[in-house]
């Protein structure tokens, strides 16, 4: 019992420490924030965004959009860490090793949900589409959290390679393919008004990955921050 | 300097023996498919280099964990030369199937499931020796490198289901041609897989031998500079 | 009488047995490399011991 509070008061001094750090900045979320909404508007003219086509690729221009920004967030968080020396302190500090993992990947996840929670509306007032259904919002919540379950794991890696920041995206997109095309398909069926029954196999996809992507950080992260 | 095993030799004397006998067996054993011909007989080995590259990947992914626990370089040499053979192999499969799909499917790609699997397998192992080349302490270049491919492996049969998925929702334009084997054509087949196995072992072997020699000779040179 | 797709069948076992045949190679010049640097270094290192030795 001790235990478990002790792991979780680490985990949320962590979580706490950079959603601090980043309140009196807010130099990432700004970037995230802007660097999402340049991707629709690349898409805008790039796929000539008329509400024909858009009803078919709205959600493959949001998740992209999503993961772009995601990808700066995460290439951020750890570069903080491994530049000021932060890392090194966390690792004197008498936490088990994978609080450090849950502690940062709450926080990415944090930052990812604020840009989506700004960019979807921004979205709907944009193209005149209602986003906000309830189906949908799940996808974006289960998506973000196996994007951010891998990403902040293999961010951790990156940061440690003389080629970090071009490195993480080649390492994360080949493995994160499972959940862009759930979370695509999946928000493309909320949207489109679909039954439980065709939506219901993306959402156990990404609660199998979800689940999965978490555990198995939890096993080797330890490895990732030894010295 | 390492001296010969004659294990090894025994067993390079298989395989070559081994993949004579499979060649033999393809194209003089192996009967004509009645409606695809000839290019029918690419199957037998095309099928044997997908699966050795699916091999080198579960023993890196295998390797990759026996190395975090043990941490002796061994495994971590072992790992590279699983890869290594795996993406060697998976190419090998990925043309030569599109030199099968050419005249049977009218097209040299589709996006088919095994397809599109195996192209972001090749993506995920070529990031592989990207991280390890970004990487500069051997120590942490093989924990990363260890977790990086049992991160990949384990997303490897997400990624064929969700693909599957995708197309079961999209119109199929090819369904895959469930060829029905005729007996001689599963010996066939079943001989193929048998000698690459040992293929793969023979070449794991050599590659493994090959990665011991480079880190004696990294050894050495950290001796010369001390 | 099935279509005639030799051509391809050829293709597809020249690309087998060609890229096996590369890798092959290319295990063997790089063990050669390796070896090569490796008797190099031993040689320089017994050469440096020797002088050493004499020099003390």
């Amino acid at each position: 019992m001790k235990e478990s509070t002790g792991f979780g008061r680490a985990v949320l001094a962590i979580l706490w420490k950079d959603l601090a750090a980043e309140l009196r900045g807010k130099e990432l979320l700004s970037a995230m924030l802007v660097f999402a909404l340049l991707v629709i508007l690349a898409f805008n003219f790039a796929l000539d965004l008329d509400p024909k086509t858009r009803a078919s690729v709205t959600s493959g221009v949001l998740w992209v959009s999503f993961i772009f920004a995601g990808t700066l967030g995460l290439n951020r968080s750890m570069a903080t860490e491994q530049d000021r020396g932060c890392l090194d302190g966390l690792l004197l500090a008498p936490v088990d090793r994978s609080a450090i993992y849950f502690g940062k990947m709450l926080a990415n996840l944090v930052f990812m949900l604020i840009v989506e929670a700004v960019v979807l509306p921004i979205y709907s007032a944009l193209y005149n589409v209602n986003l906000f259904r309830p189906g949908l919002l799940l996808m974006v919540v289960l998506g973000s959290v196996g994007y951010v379950a891998v990403g902040t794991l293999l961010a951790a890696m990156a940061a440690q390679a003389r080629t970090r920041d071009m490195l993480l995206p080649l390492l994360l997109f080949p493995v994160i393919i499972p959940v862009l095309i759930a979370a695509v398909k999946g928000s493309a069926a909320f949207l489109a008004g679909s039954a439980w029954a065709d939506v219901s196999s993306w959402v156990n996809l990404l609660l199998a990955y979800d689940v999965l992507f978490l555990a198995v950080p939890l096993m080797v992260f330890d490895f990732v921050v030894e010295e | 300097m390492q001296k010969y095993p004659k294990t090894l030799l025994l067993l390079d004397l298989a395989t070559v023996l081994l993949l004579a006998v499979a060649t033999v067996l393809v194209f003089a054993y192996a009967p004509l498919e009645r409606t695809m011909g000839a290019v029918q007989k690419v199957f037998y080995f095309h099928v044997a280099s997908n699966w050795v590259g699916m091999l080198g990947f579960l023993v890196a992914a295998v390797a990759g964990a026996v190395y975090l626990v043990k941490g002796t370089r061994f495994w971590d040499v072992l790992e590279v030369a699983a890869v290594e053979i795996g993406l060697v192999f998976s190419l090998i499969g990925i043309v030569t199937g599109s030199i099968w799909a050419r005249p049977i499917w009218n097209t040299w790609w589709t996006w088919d499931a095994r397809l599109v699997t195996v192209t972001i397998m090749v993506l995920i192992y070529i990031a592989y020796f990207l991280l390890r080349q970004g990487i500069d302490d051997p120590g942490r270049r093989a924990r990363y490198a260890a977790v990086y491919a049992i991160v990949g492996f384990l997303s490897v049969p997400l990624t064929f289901f969700s693909i599957r998925l995708f197309q079961s929702i999209h119109p199929v334009v090819i369904t895959s041609t469930k060829a029905q084997l005729s007996p001689r054509m599963k010996t066939v087949f079943m001989f193929s897989l048998f000698t690459y196995t040992v293929l793969f072992a023979d070449l794991l072997w050599h590659r493994t031998r090959l990665g011991q020699l480079a880190a004696h000779l990294e050894t050495l040179r950290q001796k010369m500079l001390d | 009488m099935p279509p005639d797709t030799t051509s391809y069948m050829i293709a597809g076992y020249v690309v087998i047995f060609l890229g096996m045949a590369l890798y092959v190679l290319s295990l063997w010049l790089r063990h050669r490399r390796i070896a090569a640097e490796i008797a190099y270094l031993q040689e320089e290192m017994e050469d440096a011991g020797g002088r050493g030795a004499l020099g003390r």
